[in-house]
Protein backbone atom coordinates (compact mmCIF):
# COMPACT_ATOMS: atom_id res chain seq x y z
CA UNK A 1 0.00 0.00 0.00
CA UNK A 2 2.86 2.10 0.75
CA UNK A 3 4.52 2.09 -2.40
CA UNK A 4 1.03 3.21 -4.31
CA UNK A 5 1.28 6.26 -2.18
CA UNK A 6 4.84 6.43 -2.96
CA UNK A 7 4.30 6.70 -6.18
CA UNK A 8 1.14 8.96 -5.95
CA UNK A 9 3.16 11.51 -4.34
CA UNK A 10 5.76 11.29 -6.86
CA UNK A 11 3.07 12.12 -9.47
CA UNK A 12 2.83 15.02 -7.79
CA UNK A 13 -0.29 14.32 -5.73
CA UNK A 14 0.42 16.15 -2.38
CA UNK A 15 -2.59 15.23 -1.26
CA UNK A 16 -1.70 11.42 -1.10
CA UNK A 17 1.09 12.53 1.38
CA UNK A 18 -1.67 12.65 4.43
CA UNK A 19 -1.67 8.87 3.65
CA UNK A 20 1.70 8.91 5.56
CA UNK A 21 0.97 11.10 7.79
CA UNK A 22 -2.37 9.31 9.16
CA UNK A 23 -0.42 6.05 9.24
CA UNK A 24 2.85 6.81 10.92
CA UNK A 25 2.97 10.15 13.26
CA UNK A 26 1.65 7.86 16.56
CA UNK A 27 4.58 5.55 16.24
CA UNK A 28 7.08 8.19 14.62
CA UNK A 29 5.75 10.66 18.04
CA UNK A 30 6.45 7.43 20.03
CA UNK A 31 10.17 7.33 18.72
CA UNK A 32 10.80 10.83 19.13
CA UNK A 33 9.44 10.86 22.38
CA UNK A 34 12.20 7.90 23.31
CA UNK A 35 14.74 10.04 22.42
CA UNK A 36 13.54 14.15 23.33
CA UNK A 37 11.38 13.07 26.08
CA UNK A 38 9.93 15.89 25.72
CA UNK A 39 6.05 16.18 23.97
CA UNK A 40 7.14 20.17 22.11
CA UNK A 41 10.23 18.86 20.83
CA UNK A 42 9.06 15.31 19.97
CA UNK A 43 6.58 16.93 17.86
CA UNK A 44 8.71 19.64 16.11
CA UNK A 45 11.45 16.09 15.57
CA UNK A 46 8.40 14.79 13.59
CA UNK A 47 7.34 17.21 11.64
CA UNK A 48 10.49 17.99 9.82
CA UNK A 49 11.29 14.26 9.34
CA UNK A 50 7.80 14.46 7.71
CA UNK A 51 8.96 17.14 5.53
CA UNK A 52 12.32 15.58 4.71
CA UNK A 53 10.94 12.51 3.78
CA UNK A 54 8.70 14.49 1.61
CA UNK A 55 11.42 16.59 -0.39
CA UNK A 56 13.76 13.68 -0.67
CA UNK A 57 10.62 10.88 -1.59
CA UNK A 58 12.25 11.62 -5.22
CA UNK A 59 15.48 10.23 -4.36
CA UNK A 60 13.85 7.16 -1.98
CA UNK A 61 15.02 4.19 -3.61
CA UNK A 62 12.82 1.14 -2.13
CA UNK A 63 15.80 -0.68 -1.62
CA UNK A 64 14.34 -0.60 2.01
CA UNK A 65 10.68 -0.29 2.97
CA UNK A 66 9.24 3.40 3.12
CA UNK A 67 8.15 2.75 7.00
CA UNK A 68 12.24 1.30 7.68
CA UNK A 69 13.14 4.58 5.82
CA UNK A 70 10.99 7.07 7.63
CA UNK A 71 11.69 5.91 10.65
CA UNK A 72 15.55 6.22 10.24
CA UNK A 73 14.99 9.91 9.09
CA UNK A 74 12.74 10.44 12.38
CA UNK A 75 15.76 9.06 14.64
CA UNK A 76 18.55 10.54 12.88
CA UNK A 77 15.83 14.06 12.98
CA UNK A 78 15.46 13.31 17.04
CA UNK A 79 18.84 12.28 17.97
CA UNK A 80 20.47 15.67 15.99
CA UNK A 81 17.56 18.20 17.70
CA UNK A 82 18.72 16.26 21.27
CA UNK A 83 22.60 17.42 20.15
CA UNK A 84 21.90 20.80 19.11
CA UNK A 85 19.43 21.43 22.37
CA UNK A 86 22.29 20.15 24.63
CA UNK A 87 19.83 19.08 26.98
CA UNK A 88 20.63 17.73 29.82
CA UNK A 89 18.93 14.25 30.25
CA UNK A 90 20.11 12.27 33.13
CA UNK A 91 20.02 8.09 32.18
CA UNK A 92 18.54 5.98 34.12
CA UNK A 93 21.98 4.29 36.35
CA UNK A 94 21.10 0.73 36.43
CA UNK A 95 20.80 0.00 40.46
CA UNK A 96 18.19 -2.15 40.03
CA UNK A 97 17.27 -6.08 40.35
CA UNK A 98 14.75 -7.36 38.32
CA UNK A 99 13.94 -10.12 40.13
CA UNK A 100 12.47 -7.78 42.81
CA UNK A 101 9.84 -6.77 40.12
CA UNK A 102 6.59 -7.11 42.24
CA UNK A 103 4.56 -8.63 39.88
CA UNK A 104 1.51 -9.13 41.33
CA UNK A 105 1.74 -5.31 42.71
CA UNK A 106 1.36 -4.76 38.90
CA UNK A 107 -0.92 -6.68 37.70
CA UNK A 108 -3.20 -4.95 40.65
CA UNK A 109 -2.96 -1.75 38.98
CA UNK A 110 -5.48 -0.49 36.13
CA UNK A 111 -5.09 -0.38 32.82
CA UNK A 112 -4.36 3.52 32.77
CA UNK A 113 -2.02 3.27 36.25
CA UNK A 114 0.19 0.50 34.15
CA UNK A 115 -0.05 2.90 30.93
CA UNK A 116 1.35 5.47 33.19
CA UNK A 117 4.33 3.62 34.57
CA UNK A 118 5.00 2.14 31.66
CA UNK A 119 5.28 6.03 29.98
CA UNK A 120 7.05 7.22 33.14
CA UNK A 121 9.80 3.80 32.54
CA UNK A 122 9.81 5.02 29.19
CA UNK A 123 11.18 8.39 29.62
CA UNK A 124 13.29 7.65 32.52
CA UNK A 125 15.82 4.76 29.97
CA UNK A 126 18.57 6.09 28.07
CA UNK A 127 17.24 7.21 24.42
CA UNK A 128 18.59 3.83 22.85
CA UNK A 129 17.22 1.04 25.10
CA UNK A 130 13.92 3.18 24.87
CA UNK A 131 14.00 3.49 20.98
CA UNK A 132 14.95 -0.49 20.94
CA UNK A 133 12.02 -1.59 23.14
CA UNK A 134 9.48 0.54 21.19
CA UNK A 135 10.55 -1.22 18.12
CA UNK A 136 10.86 -4.02 19.12
CA UNK A 137 7.77 -4.67 20.56
CA UNK A 138 5.19 -2.09 19.32
CA UNK A 139 6.26 -2.32 15.62
CA UNK A 140 7.05 -5.93 16.23
CA UNK A 141 10.30 -5.35 14.24
CA UNK A 142 12.57 -8.26 14.34
CA UNK A 143 16.05 -7.51 15.58
CA UNK A 144 16.94 -7.74 11.53
CA UNK A 145 14.63 -5.17 11.06
CA UNK A 146 15.48 -2.94 14.04
CA UNK A 147 19.13 -3.24 13.00
CA UNK A 148 18.10 -1.33 9.52
CA UNK A 149 16.09 1.47 11.31
CA UNK A 150 19.18 2.30 13.78
CA UNK A 151 21.92 1.36 11.61
CA UNK A 152 23.16 -0.17 14.82
CA UNK A 153 25.09 -3.54 14.55
CA UNK A 154 22.84 -6.80 15.16
CA UNK A 155 25.54 -7.49 18.25
CA UNK A 156 24.86 -4.18 19.31
CA UNK A 157 21.00 -3.97 19.24
CA UNK A 158 20.83 -7.53 20.97
CA UNK A 159 22.62 -6.06 23.67
CA UNK A 160 20.78 -2.79 24.24
CA UNK A 161 17.21 -5.08 24.28
CA UNK A 162 18.22 -7.28 27.23
CA UNK A 163 19.47 -4.26 28.74
CA UNK A 164 16.41 -2.50 27.93
CA UNK A 165 14.53 -4.80 29.31
CA UNK A 166 16.12 -5.27 32.67
CA UNK A 167 15.87 -1.42 33.15
CA UNK A 168 12.56 -1.01 32.77
CA UNK A 169 11.34 -4.04 35.08
CA UNK A 170 13.86 -2.10 37.50
CA UNK A 171 12.50 1.17 36.84
CA UNK A 172 8.74 -0.02 37.03
CA UNK A 173 9.87 -1.87 39.95
CA UNK A 174 11.17 1.58 41.88
CA UNK A 175 8.34 3.52 40.62
CA UNK A 176 6.08 0.54 42.33
CA UNK A 177 8.02 0.92 45.84
CA UNK A 178 7.92 4.71 45.88
CA UNK A 179 4.47 5.01 45.56
CA UNK B 1 8.25 -12.05 34.55
CA UNK B 2 7.93 -13.61 31.11
CA UNK B 3 8.52 -12.10 27.49
CA UNK B 4 4.90 -12.86 27.19
CA UNK B 5 4.12 -10.78 29.87
CA UNK B 6 6.75 -7.84 29.39
CA UNK B 7 5.10 -7.70 25.29
CA UNK B 8 1.88 -7.19 26.78
CA UNK B 9 2.91 -4.28 29.24
CA UNK B 10 5.05 -2.84 26.67
CA UNK B 11 1.52 -2.28 24.44
CA UNK B 12 0.63 0.37 27.07
CA UNK B 13 3.93 2.07 25.31
CA UNK B 14 2.09 3.43 22.19
CA UNK B 15 1.40 6.91 22.57
CA UNK B 16 -0.85 8.97 20.06
CA UNK B 17 0.14 12.45 18.72
CA UNK B 18 -1.23 14.58 21.32
CA UNK B 19 -1.85 17.79 18.68
CA UNK B 20 -4.48 17.29 16.88
CA UNK B 21 -3.76 19.91 14.20
CA UNK B 22 -0.68 18.58 13.79
CA UNK B 23 -1.68 16.74 10.13
CA UNK B 24 -3.07 19.93 8.71
CA UNK B 25 -0.06 21.70 10.17
CA UNK B 26 2.08 19.70 8.45
CA UNK B 27 0.34 19.85 5.40
CA UNK B 28 0.50 23.24 5.29
CA UNK B 29 4.09 23.46 5.65
CA UNK B 30 4.77 21.08 2.93
CA UNK B 31 2.52 22.63 0.35
CA UNK B 32 4.21 26.47 1.40
CA UNK B 33 7.70 25.03 1.12
CA UNK B 34 6.44 23.12 -2.47
CA UNK B 35 5.68 26.72 -3.54
CA UNK B 36 8.64 28.20 -2.56
CA UNK B 37 10.74 25.42 -4.22
CA UNK B 38 8.90 25.68 -7.62
CA UNK B 39 8.73 29.86 -7.35
CA UNK B 40 12.81 29.39 -6.98
CA UNK B 41 13.41 26.83 -10.08
CA UNK B 42 11.34 29.38 -12.34
CA UNK B 43 13.86 32.05 -10.70
CA UNK B 44 16.30 30.31 -11.34
CA UNK B 45 15.66 29.49 -15.00
CA UNK B 46 15.13 33.27 -15.30
CA UNK B 47 18.35 34.17 -14.22
CA UNK B 48 20.01 32.28 -16.61
CA UNK B 49 18.34 33.34 -19.55
CA UNK B 50 19.38 36.51 -18.59
CA UNK B 51 22.79 36.02 -17.97
CA UNK B 52 23.32 34.61 -21.18
CA UNK B 53 21.16 37.50 -22.82
CA UNK B 54 23.38 39.61 -20.36
CA UNK B 55 26.34 38.34 -22.15
CA UNK B 56 25.74 38.08 -25.70
CA UNK B 57 24.91 42.06 -25.17
CA UNK B 58 28.51 42.75 -23.31
CA UNK B 59 30.24 41.53 -26.12
CA UNK B 60 28.97 42.66 -28.61
CA UNK B 61 28.95 46.08 -26.73
CA UNK B 62 32.71 45.64 -25.81
CA UNK B 63 33.26 44.94 -29.53
CA UNK B 64 31.63 48.17 -30.67
CA UNK B 65 33.01 50.57 -27.61
CA UNK B 66 36.35 49.94 -28.54
CA UNK B 67 35.34 51.24 -32.63
CA UNK B 68 33.24 54.56 -32.18
CA UNK B 69 35.21 57.63 -32.74
CA UNK B 70 37.73 59.20 -29.56
CA UNK B 71 37.59 55.72 -27.89
CA UNK B 72 40.38 54.01 -30.14
CA UNK B 73 43.52 52.63 -28.87
CA UNK B 74 44.78 49.05 -27.10
CA UNK B 75 44.63 50.15 -24.08
CA UNK B 76 41.44 51.06 -23.45
CA UNK B 77 39.91 47.91 -25.59
CA UNK B 78 41.72 45.83 -23.25
CA UNK B 79 40.29 47.52 -20.11
CA UNK B 80 36.75 47.20 -21.48
CA UNK B 81 37.57 43.19 -22.39
CA UNK B 82 38.94 42.83 -19.12
CA UNK B 83 36.05 44.19 -17.42
CA UNK B 84 33.61 42.44 -19.31
CA UNK B 85 35.50 39.07 -18.41
CA UNK B 86 35.70 39.46 -14.51
CA UNK B 87 31.68 40.68 -15.21
CA UNK B 88 31.28 37.38 -16.75
CA UNK B 89 33.51 35.38 -14.57
CA UNK B 90 31.59 36.67 -11.08
CA UNK B 91 28.14 36.41 -12.38
CA UNK B 92 28.70 32.62 -13.56
CA UNK B 93 30.16 32.08 -10.39
CA UNK B 94 27.43 33.78 -8.36
CA UNK B 95 24.48 31.27 -10.37
CA UNK B 96 25.99 28.31 -9.98
CA UNK B 97 26.31 28.76 -6.25
CA UNK B 98 23.15 29.80 -5.86
CA UNK B 99 21.94 27.02 -8.10
CA UNK B 100 23.84 24.94 -6.22
CA UNK B 101 22.89 25.56 -2.78
CA UNK B 102 19.18 26.19 -4.21
CA UNK B 103 18.96 22.43 -5.24
CA UNK B 104 20.50 20.99 -1.89
CA UNK B 105 18.47 23.45 0.29
CA UNK B 106 15.44 23.43 -0.86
Amino acid sequence: MDDLYVAKVRSGDTEAYRYFLKKYQDMAFSLAMSILKDEFLAEEAVQDAFVKAFNALASFSERSSYKTWFYRIVLNESFLRRKKQQKELLDFHADYDEELVDESALSRKSQEEQAWLVGEALKRLPDREAVVLRLFYLEEESIKGVCEITGWTESNVKVILHRARKSMLGVINKLLKHE
Amino acid sequence: MNEEQFSKLMEHSRLKMPFSDFEERTMARIQREKEVKTASHRYRKLSWLFFVLGAVIGALATGLVTRLPGMEGDTFGLFCKLAYVLLLVAGLHYLVTKTDTSTTKP
